[in-house]
């Protein structure tokens, strides 16, 4: 099947004081046109560092040593920064956590929108004003023409990160890369901001990457989901099989742990230990330390990228068998 | 009948926003507006409500670190709700408090034998000379073994799982009777929570500990507490039992709230009818005249618009604040026939 | 597997990485390497001066009146024959105490007047706060000569007239940094262990203000040591001691047939001060929680 994004090995450091972090080692993924992939994985795991690095979003310390990124059949990581700036924002759009790190707090929110839609589009400042405007009623905001003149402190979190929704999805961009667009937020708003990039995503048939800690999420909006751990995908899989059957012990292990509201858990099941640091990774698997099922190869060398039946993918010693 | 270990009545917690001697408050911020609950011996009680909702400001009220505007706070039938410093102290040695910010409750420029040292020492529970060998006892009990080898050690040089089991050693110091638990595990990743919360429930059955858990998270509350309060804008909308609320809640926020919350089941995720609440949650310095919930509340009427529900009682000791309360199973259907009108 | 050995965690347990020490950060900015270096050349000079001193400081006729910088008298002679090596060395103690008293009598007083003003806020916060807004906004130099003429050339008054221009500066820091650290969790956390209020303050919250504080007192000491050297410019140093001012003053006559007995002076002063203000910036880069948190 025709992929609209392919990243293959892409690995990335941060090169500090104390060391050099290995955030993202040999990350492989890809995205078709109009899937919802997930990307899952506990805070520093390097799910948010591979977001940033396959935009070139990444600056010094945090360097990009190897890989490629193809989208629509160029390779992202070879582009010219000119070139990148027409991509990012154009056909890859971005949502992030915080929507105040991305809105200028000095400008009118109107303003910002119309600014974007302006160096993507070419279009002139009266018809980017008006593109504005009705990009925020597309993101469904409340009485925008009042909106469009107030400045960002003015509005609420989830208002903030409509108006961030709205600067993505100007310019109909094919992959909308959202990193945790709602953990700032609460549930109730959490559930409207998702159900709107649902619907938008629908409408334009773009293609989502949701970058999440959350299982939840990644089980009701996502298609495919990739689990990270320390760095590297451990299980790739589609979200029934994944949730059915994970076959990963990290991913196992994971879901043991996540609490549902439907059903009261007798006795909690924690991964012992935490994850490891970066800077000297534990030697064969990253996880061996904390997995229950680790046996005599896991601490020795790197365990293989298996393909099981359906398509799914794992790491892991236990499947050496099925290869 | 013998009264609760804790007691909340009426409890009101105003704060004037902004100003100070020069400038005048631009008005009044209602962040706990009339709120009775209790908590009995043993029980962990899960407050429960989205941000601004006052249920941490209650978590600190209750532990006098804010005044109340009125109301009272019992525990063991005495009221505590304005204590002298040294009265104060005394109550302390029976409620203690875990926050939710494991960086930023540990004081960065003490180890973790004078953290924990603290409370013993102005307790007088330890001589000074065995002070040393408590604490180490103390971080054995959150699981941080041997504790002898983390006693001289900074805050930075922990994570934050093992931060927090620091703070909860602290807490469990005076072997207190409540702990208020104020967004506990939010700050954690998933695998950490799990091992926190396995560690709040181990430690309730050694050391015979009542939770007042806040949080946001309905699927901690479903598997950690035996009851619930909900809290929206200040005010209390619904009680009862854990899972009586989550098969049939009485109020429609708290139906709203579980249909919100992310279910870790793709199929079930995806065959649930969502009833998504529109807008924010209004100010507290200008509730919503009637039912505070009702510009937000998919089945509001007009008298929901005029009237204040009060508080009325259920089965099973349940409590909801909704006009419509007793009519709860239909309302789902009722919401959802609703909004496919206005579409 | 056996038991860990105490002191060392147990399993499972991932070590943190280690940081870079606080030495290595200020040895990133090389001018206040440098700084420190010129600095503790001074101190040394200054603590141990009357032992490699060749002559008596206030000795008349030491040696030929305004003799110039030579072999025996490194820095010449003035017009009353005294060595003005010596003098220097004498005159950089009396500075360096007079700048080193005043800043840390200052910074006691800023740090009471901020810590109230920060932990308390609302009247006493106004209060204090006013109070300091009123030594801000009197020229320092106008009230020093003031207080000086006013209660006698004293070394002591002069320190102490000189700590109470420069302590609302710190009183201001103290302060903003309370208002922040206040609403700390750590802060609730060790009310709830039943710590009174003056622990609080000064147990729990003023170790973590002091950082700027530290790097705000090493600029005074600098500022302090100038404002004597002014005053005493003006006449107004206390005539029984040797300053540098005092140096400066008295060779104002003879500046122009003997240049080094004000040039010596007026080098040891700026070296002084450029030396407390790149340490300082030093500080600011090892202290400020950007570089610690690298």
């Amino acid at each position: 099947m025709q992929e609209l994004l392919r990243v293959e090995d892409l690995t990335t450091h941060i090169f500090t004081p104390a060391g050099v972090v290995r955030a993202v080692e040999g990350v492989s993924l890809r995205i078709r046109p109009s899937e919802a992939v997930a990307l899952v994985g506990e805070s520093g795991c390097g799910k948010s560092m591979t977001a940033l690095s396959l935009m070139r979003l990444v600056r010094p310390p945090v360097r990009i040593l190897g890989g490629r990124v193809w989208f629509k059949g160029r390779d992202l990581l070879a582009l010219s920064e000119a070139e990148m700036r027409m991509v990012r924002g154009g056909e890859i759009a971005m949502v992030f956590q915080d929507p105040m790190t991305f809105l200028n707090p000095v400008f009118r929110v109107g303003d910002q929108v119309a600014e974007a839609i302006c160096i993507h589009q070419g279009l002139g400042r009266r018809a980017a004003e008006a593109g504005a405007l009705e990009a925020l009623r597309h993101v469904k905001i409340p009485a925008p023409e009042a909106v469009v003149h107030y400045y960002p402190h003015q509005l609420s979190g989830g208002m903030r990160q409509r108006v961030l929704i709205a600067m993505a999805v100007a310019c109909r961009p094919a992959l909308l890369i959202a990193d945790e667009p709602t953990t700032a937020l609460d549930v109730t708003i959490q559930a409207q901001i998702m159900a709107l990039l649902s619907d938008i995503r629908r409408e334009l048939g773009s293609a989502l990457l949701l970058i999440s800690h959350d299982l939840g999420l990644v089980a009701e909006y996502c298609d495919r989901v990739y689990v990270m751990y320390a760095g590297e995908i451990v299980e790739e899989a589609d979200v029934f099989g994944l949730f059915k059957g994970p076959q990963h012990p990290y991913t196992a292990a994971l879901l043991k742990s996540s609490l549902n509201i439907d059903h009261r858990v007798a006795a909690f099941e924690a991964i012992e230990g935490q994850p490891p640091n970066l800077i000297a990774p534990p030697p064969g698997c990253r996880f061996h330390p904390r997995c229950p099922r680790a046996f005599e190869p896991c601490s020795r060398s790197a365990p293989p990228v298996v393909t099981l039946e359906g398509g799914r993918v794992a790491r892991c010693w236990l499947h050496e068998d099925g290869r | 009948m013998t009264a609760p270990l804790l007691e909340v009545r009426n409890l009101r917690v105003h704060f004037p926003a902004g100003g100070g001697w020069v400038h005048r408050p631009r008005g009044v911020v209602r962040a706990v507006d009339g709120v009775s609950l209790s908590l009995e011996e043993g029980e962990i009680l899960a407050l429960v409500g989205e941000s601004g909702c006052g249920k941490t400001t209650l978590g600190r009220a209750i532990l006098g670190l804010v005044a109340p505007t009125s109301g009272a706070i019992l525990f063991e039938g005495s009221e505590v709700t304005d204590l002298a410093p040294a009265e104060r102290r005394g109550y302390h040695r029976h409620v203690q408090m875990i926050f939710q910010d494991p960086f930023d409750s540990l004081n960065p420029r003490k180890t973790v034998l004078q953290t924990l040292a603290q409370p013993l020492r102005n307790h007088g529970l330890v001589p000074a000379r065995e002070q040393r060998a408590a604490a180490a006892e103390l971080l054995d009990h959150v699981g941080l073994s041997p504790g002898r080898a983390f006693l001289d050690r900074y805050p930075h040089q922990f994570s934050g799982g093992q931060r927090q089991r620091i703070c909860i050693a602290r807490a469990l110091a005076v072997r207190p009777r409540i702990i208020v638990a104020d967004e506990a595990v939010s700050a954690l990743d998933i695998s950490i929570r799990a091992q926190i919360l396995k560690l709040l429930r181990k430690l309730q059955e050694e050391f015979q500990l009542s939770y007042l858990f806040i949080t946001h998270d309905l699927g901690v509350v479903r598997s950690l507490c035996d009851r619930v309060a909900v809290m929206y804008l200040g005010r209390m909308v619904e009680e009862g039992a854990t899972d009586s609320i989550f098969t049939l809640p009485r109020h429609p926020y708290t139906s709203a709230l579980l249909a919100a919350s992310p279910m870790v089941d793709p199929e079930a995720a995806r065959r649930r009818t969502h009833i998504p609440l529109a807008g924010d949650v209004p100010s507290a310095m200008r509730p919503p005249p009637g039912c505070r919930f009702h510009p937000r509340c998919p089945i509001a009427a007009t008298i929901c618009r005029e009237a204040e529900p009060p508080l009325l009682a259920f089965e099973g000791g349940r409590r909801s604040a909704c006009h419509f309360a007793a009519e709860a199973p239909s309302w789902t259907l009722a919401a959802v026939a609703k909004r496919e009108d206005v579409a | 597997m056996s038991a860990p050995a105490p002191g060392t965690p147990a399993a499972g347990w991932v070590e943190e990485p280690p940081r870079p020490s606080l030495w290595r950060i200020f040895a990133l900015n090389r001018m206040s390497v440098l700084g420190l270096a010129v600095l503790g050349c001074l101190l040394v000079l200054a603590v141990f001066g009357d032992a490699i001193v060749p002559f008596d400081p206030e000795k008349i006729r030491a040696g030929p009146r305004m003799a110039s910088p030579g072999a025996v008298h490194l820095m010449g002679t003035d017009d009353l024959g005294r060595d003005v090596f010596s003098r220097v060395l004498a005159g950089l103690r009396i500075s360096l105490i007079v700048g080193l008293s005043a800043a840390a009598v200052s910074t006691g007083i800023g740090i009471v007047v901020g810590s109230f003003a920060g932990y308390f806020g609302r009247l006493i916060d106004d209060l204090l706060m006013r109070l300091t807004e009123v030594f801000l906004v009197i020229p320092r130099f106008f009230l020093a000569i003031m207080l000086v003429a006013f209660f006698g050339a004293h070394i002591v008054n002069i320190i102490l007239a000189i700590a109470l221009l420069s302590w609302p500066e710190i009183a201001r820091i103290v302060r903003a940094e309370f208002l922040s650290l206040r609403t700390r969790q750590f802060v609730d956390a060790a009310r709830i262990a039943g710590c009174g209020v003056l622990v609080l303050m000064f147990v729990e919250i003023l170790p973590n203000a002091l950082a700027p504080v530290v790097v705000a007192g090493t600029l005074q000491v600098g500022q302090a040591m100038l404002l004597e050297a002014g005053l005493s410019y003006l006449g107004l140093g206390d005539p029984s001691q040797v300053s540098l001012g005092i140096m400066l003053q008295q060779a104002q006559q003879i500046m122009r047939s003997a240049w080094w007995t004000t040039a010596f002076p007026g080098l040891v002063i700026f070296l002084a001060v450029l030396s407390l203000n790149l340490v300082g910036d030093g500080l600011n880069d090892v202290l400020s929680p950007r570089s610690r948190g690298r």
